[in-house]
């Protein structure tokens, strides 16, 4: 608002058709737009006639800026109000305030209480107390006060007061000292509600407690002219029409709402069943065809009094008992369309509804500690109210109020563990549909006011949903979408939802499922290498099958590095014998491994074995499918292989990299510039040190041997062609990062067989290479791997220093993960067999078993005696069928004819028969 | 690379005002929603159309409601909703008449209370967003937002449950900007040695924090005991991404806490992905998602 204001103030100097040109700009943008140069129109108004101090003094300067930034939809008729904004004003009274009538020129206000009764004056800046109606009164008031009406113009020096005892004073207020001129008698209960025609000044009307509803003539003092007697309940409301002389409203305390005829006394024209509970008020809309009732029950209801049928056109559910309403006076010739609202008690707000929103009001004002107890408008924008905690008020809607709509999310998104995000987010809808059924009085008096009544369902046409990828956009349709009612026609932009779900593959959870399956762990504590080898190669011949290479590689590499005995030493001359089975070599090429593997590491690399080169520019990575994750995934797995080949050994000077292990294969065509083509059949290799990592001369692949090679076996891998993923790293030009995979998919297309005869071994840090890939899988989020991993490689992880808490988070999350795809078995798998303690604990917690007796169909307490003697019935509960003693343990039987016993027996007597042993005759079947 | 075609499946609410709030249960196989026309559903896949279907609906409140959430399942089918009507309510699917532990759900203590603003009586206005820590191996502890129409707080700070189970505001995220936070989402953990923690604000930006466990050691070597937890977080503004443009309302991570989205007033959705290739890593925009001009 701040800004507005200064854009406001710049304008004032500017020329006036720089002004309008300004001005002319914000309406090109649209009806927002609009509504914001008019609210820098209206400082400008401000701080012009009345001086500055109307903007400085304003108490609820925050609160406007809060709201002017909260404000999303405004009302367009504020663009065109003219009127300034007013400030707040306040009035402390000496008790609780339940009465609030507004002189006809609004310059005066009567309010009251159980013992006040006053009349304050009102001017733009303050306000004063300017009359106490209870002083100097000869006669006592001994009765609480329960309303009071200041009469409409032309009477405007009459006052009416109601009290509990029955009692309806009549005030003049042109009389002296002594204000009170006469009072009625009529009632002998409370009267709870006075109304004076609108056109008719000298009639007033009375609702009681006794159920019946007088009107009084003021020039007739003897009594009242007619009674009216609902034969309802007690009366809590009563108005005269706006428009006819003869016509009103009254609501009862049994829910009802009758209308009735002055010339017709004896009953009542029409009646409604309109609330479950008290109906605590009514309103006219200003058209008198239309009014609005509300009571305990919480919703404000709208009826045509010209239509037939017992239904309300239209509902508000409130959010609390409703205790006064009343319409808000319209700008702009429109007709009244909002209606404000306040509790009887906890809510201390005035809130303002639209007829098109039937749940979220447009406008709150919470200017008191207690619940308002009455008001009234003195216009479209200022309210009056008197509350509870003694306070009389003068609140400007724009100044003080709130849109609660603003405050309310118009987005709702989850995910689920399949991936898919459900989302609604906010839809500006621009076609409308005219509104279904207007009610036919106000169809015929005011055209334009057909949008007002029913709340249209917004029947727009369905919008399409794009998903726009970073690389490319691709469309697809949802339908059919949501829509919410249509705001009516004052709101600029009514808002509706789209919702759908947008099914990712941000989770594989086809392969995670599987993989939950086929993968194997061992229980063994500490598994032998030859064990790890088993189940590492397995578990990468499961990740195989499921098109997951990165993870495949992974078991591979663990078993390489666990799986085999323990290192030879590493400064003998090995021979490292790699033989290529498939005899086909385009040309064969002799080097020696000190030729081939070493090469002086580029610059960049031994500064940065990390290159920057971000792939976030490209597009392909952040695509949500499981290819690309696979990708990115790799190229940071890649990292952590050149990291803990880092770690390694130091890669710093040439003589290091003498190459641990020669492969032989088939030249990389797709690497270009330098084919790498080395094979020696049998030659041997001088293993320089620990070298762990083997680069090509110029071709700037590093080759990360990671075979710690058992000379015992002669293995066979199929599909070593990953290893380039696994440890191969683009040492000097990192576009290779895409190379990568070419090369792979060059290699995997020329399907090579390695066979590894023999391989020098270097010393490698096993545990810090295993901790490398855990935190590796670990910072992805890849708890399935993690956990498999901890539960393949157990003691043989010995020395790795992971954090037990941080193994504990990567077990829990996988077996949290299971769950939620309600994976039982491999859950309890792990969940029995983790060594960790506290997930161990987790099987012995909240498992509950309930035995009942098979013959009394009593439940069997656990102790003292766990389930085999049912205490009720004093028989065994399950007898075994062939040995017929008490099945203490596990009972075995068959599915077909429910016959069986203990599994022993059973499994002794089926190795010779096939017919159930309690001669039944079935032929059993025992899975 | 192959590009894969997104799929977007139908979903229609069918409230009769805005949807607040929606979440899946702990399987992924219901969906809860509730709206402001003061009613909750709850929808699961119809077996033969296999779309999302209404399973209950029910008015719950009376006044929007605004978030809505599932118990874990080892509580049985419990729903939990909150609304402007003051309330929270406890709602438990019954398909039998009995209730196996009716007094398990319907004693619920207050158990601590924390003065969050300065002014006694908080308004309407205030918004509170809070999220948990999703992870069981810190101690129970919150990130709550404060709306700055009270300047005298930073948007974030996280909250732990002190020895004394009293809730002590700890470390603040600061955003370095005074907008409204409107949603803030502690990411999910399945093993990182970090935590995110998710806001979006009333400015458009969506803000990633990065948390780093620290602890702290005496002198004599003993970890110092701070707020339950022996240590404290590192938080680093990780992201700020202003793609948006218009207010972020709802921020919510994946289950794996890797891929972010976040749904603005501009009605998109946006899907964010820490891009890799760094040890910080950046988080870019992988999907926008929103009706089609066309």
């Amino acid at each position: 608002m701040q800004s507005y204001a200064s854009v406001a103030a710049q304008n004032t100097h500017a020329s006036n058709s720089s002004l309008s040109t300004a001005l002319s700009a914000f309406d090109d943008d649209g009806g927002r737009h609009g509504f914001r140069s008019s609210e820098a129109l209206n400082v400008n108004e401000a701080t012009g006639p009345s001086g500055p101090s109307s903007v400085a003094l304003a108490p609820a300067t925050t609160t406007s800026t809060t709201t002017t930034t909260l404000t999303t939809t405004t009302s367009t008729s504020n663009s065109t109000s003219t009127s300034t904004s007013k400030r707040t004003l306040r009035c402390r009274m000496q008790s609780p305030l339940s009465v609030l009538s507004a002189s006809p020129d609004y310059s005066k206000v009567l309010v009251g209480g159980k013992d006040v009764l006053k009349i304050l004056r009102i001017s733009d800046a303050d306000v004063k107390e300017w009359l106490n109606l209870r002083a100097g009164l000869k006669t006592q008031l001994n009765y609480s006060l329960t309303d009071a009406k200041w009469a409409p113009p032309f009477a405007e020096a009459t006052i009416a007061s109601a009290y509990l005892n029955g009692d309806i004073l009549i005030w003049d207020l042109n009389r002296g000292s002594q204000k009170q001129a006469f009072s009625l008698k009529d009632h002998d209960q409370s009267v709870n509600r006075l109304s004076f025609s609108p056109i008719e000044r000298v009639l007033l009307l009375s609702a009681c407690q006794d159920a019946t509803v007088k009107l009084w003539d003021l020039r007739d003092k003897s009594g009242p002219s007619t009674t009216f007697e609902g034969r309802a309940d007690k009366v809590r409301d009563v108005q005269f029409s706006p428009t006819s002389p003869y016509e009103f409203i009254a609501a009862f305390e049994n829910g009802d709402v009758q209308k009735w005829d002055l010339r017709k006394p004896s009953e009542p024209e029409r009646r409604w069943s309109a609330h479950f509970g008290l109906a605590l008020t009514i309103d006219w809309h200003p058209d008198g065809s239309v009014f609005a009732s509300a009571g305990r029950d919480k919703v404000i209801k709208f009826w045509d009094t010209k239509a037939e049928g017992r239904k309300p056109f239209q509902t508000i559910q409130t959010s609390s008992h409703v205790a006064r309403i009343a319409w808000r006076p319209s700008s702009n010739g429109i007709p009244a369309h909002q209606i404000a609202s306040c509790s009887l008690a906890v809510d201390s707000k005035l809130t303002v509804w639209d007829l098109g929103r039937g749940f979220v009001a447009e406008w709150a004002v919470e200017e008191h500690d207690d619940p308002i107890t009455d008001f009234l408008w003195t216009d479209a924008d200022v309210v009056w109210t008197v509350s509870k905690d003694h306070m009389f008020v003068r609140q400007d809607l724009h100044v003080a109020g709130y849109h609660p709509s603003a405050l309310l999310s118009p987005c709702a998104a989850d995910w689920n563990q399949y991936g898919d995000l459900t989302f609604s987010i906010p839809h500006k809808v621009t076609t409308f549909h005219p509104p279904t059924h207007p009610p036919s009085s106000l169809k015929t008096k005011h055209p334009s006011a057909t949008n007002i009544h029913s709340a249209p369902i917004n029947t727009g046409s369905l919008p399409a949903i794009a998903v726009r990828t970073s690389s490319s956009s691709a469309q697809s349709t949802a339908s059919p979408l949501n829509q919410i009612p249509t705001i009516p026609s004052p709101h600029p932009g009514p808002i509706a939802q789209l919702s759908a779900i947008y099914e990712t593959e941000s989770f594989n959870h086809v392969s995670f499922i599987q993989l939950a399956y086929t993968y194997k762990t061992t229980t063994s504590p500490h598994p032998t290498p030859s064990e790890i080898w088993d189940l590492c190669m397995h578990n990468s011949e499961a990740a195989s099958n499921l098109d997951l290479p990165r993870a495949s590689q992974t078991w591979k590499f663990l078993g390489l590095l666990f799986g085999t005995d323990t290192p030879a030493p590493t400064t003998s001359t090995n021979p490292a014998l790699f033989k290529k089975a498939s005899t086909a070599l385009p040309h064969s090429q002799k080097t020696t491994p000190s030729q081939q593997y070493t090469h002086t590491p580029p610059p960049e690399f031994t500064t940065d074995p990390f290159p920057e080169e971000d792939l976030d520019d490209e597009p392909d990575i952040l695509d949500s499918d499981t290819d690309s994750d696979d990708d990115d995934e790799d190229v940071r797995f890649n990292q952590a292989a050149l990291k803990a080949s880092k770690r390694g050994i130091s890669v710093t000077t040439a003589g290091q990299y003498t190459g641990a292990a020669w492969f032989k294969r088939t030249p990389f065509t797709t690497t270009g510039e330098h084919g790498f083509e080395d094979s020696s059949d049998d030659e041997a290799i001088t293993n320089a040190g620990s070298s762990l990592a083997s680069t090509t001369a110029g071709g700037g692949r590093l080759m990360v041997g990671l075979a710690n090679w058992n000379p015992r076996s002669t293995v066979t891998i199929p599909g070593v062609i990953h290893t380039s993923e696994v440890a191969s790293i683009d040492s000097t030009n990192h576009h290779v990062s895409g190379g990568v995979e070419t090369a792979v998919a060059a290699v995997a297309a020329q399907e090579p067989k390695w066979v590894f005869e023999g391989i020098a071994v270097p010393q490698l840090d096993h545990e810090k290479l295993a901790k490398d890939v855990l935190e590796f899988y670990g910072e992805l989020g890849n708890a399935q791997m993690c956990c498999t991993i901890l539960m393949v490689l157990r003691g043989a992880l010995g020395g790795a220093k992971i954090d037990a808490r941080v193994k504990e988070v990567w077990v829990s999350s996988y077996v949290d993960l299971l769950h939620r795809f309600k994976l039982w078995t491999p859950a309890s798998h792990i969940l029995s067999h983790c060594s960790i303690p506290s997930i161990q604990s987790r099987t012995q917690e909240s498992t509950t078993f309930h035995t009942a007796c098979g013959f009394c169909s009593k439940p069997i307490p656990n102790a003292p005696q766990p389930g085999w003697v049912c205490e009720r019935c004093l028989a065994v509960t399950s007898t075994c069928g062939l040995c017929h003693g008490p099945v203490k343990g596990a009972f075995t039987w068959c599915f077909g004819c429910q016959h069986g016993g203990h599994l022993q027996c059973m499994a002794k007597w089926f190795e010779r028969n096939r017919e159930c042993c309690c001669g039944c005759g079935h032929v059993c079947v025992f899975t | 690379m192959v590009q894969y075609e997104p799929l977007i499946a139908p979903f229609a609410p069918d409230h009769s005002d805005l949807v607040h709030d929606i979440q899946y249960d702990f399987y992924g196989k219901r969906i809860a929603t509730c709206s402001s026309d003061q009613r909750v559903k709850v929808w699961h896949i119809d077996s033969e159309t296999e779309g999302w279907e209404v399973a209950d609906a029910w008015k719950a409140h009376d006044c929007s409601i605004v978030k809505v959430a599932w118990a874990h399942p080892e509580f049985g089918s419990v729903l939990a909703s909150c609304s402007y009507d003051r309330s929270i309510k406890i709602w438990e699917e019954q398909e039998h008449d009995e209730c196996p532990d009716p007094q398990s759900l319907s004693l619920w203590s207050l158990t601590s209370e924390t003065q969050l603003l300065t002014h006694q009586s908080p308004k309407e206005t205030d918004r509170l967003p809070i999220t948990w820590c999703p992870s069981r191996f810190h101690p129970p502890q919150l990130v709550i937002a404060t709306s700055t129409s009270h300047r005298l707080f930073l948007p974030c700070q996280n909250y732990r449950l002190s020895a004394a189970s009293l809730w002590m505001p700890f470390e603040r995220l600061d955003p370095h900007s005074d907008a409204d936070v409107l949603d803030v989402a502690w990411a999910p953990n399945m093993g990182r040695s970090y935590e995110l923690v998710a806001t979006g604000s009333r400015d458009g930006v969506v803000r990633i924090f990065k948390l780093v466990w620290i602890d702290i050691i005496e002198e004599s070597g003993v970890a110092v005991e701070s707020g339950g937890g022996k240590g404290m977080w590192k938080v680093d503004l990780v992201a700020s991404l202003a793609d948006h443009g218009a207010a972020v309302w709802r921020v919510s991570w994946n289950l794996l806490g890797t891929v972010l989205s976040s749904c603005g007033e501009d009605g998109k959705v946006r899907v964010w992905r820490a891009g890799v290739g760094r040890e910080e890593c950046q988080w870019v925009c992988s999907q926008v998602i929103g009706a089609s001009d066309a």
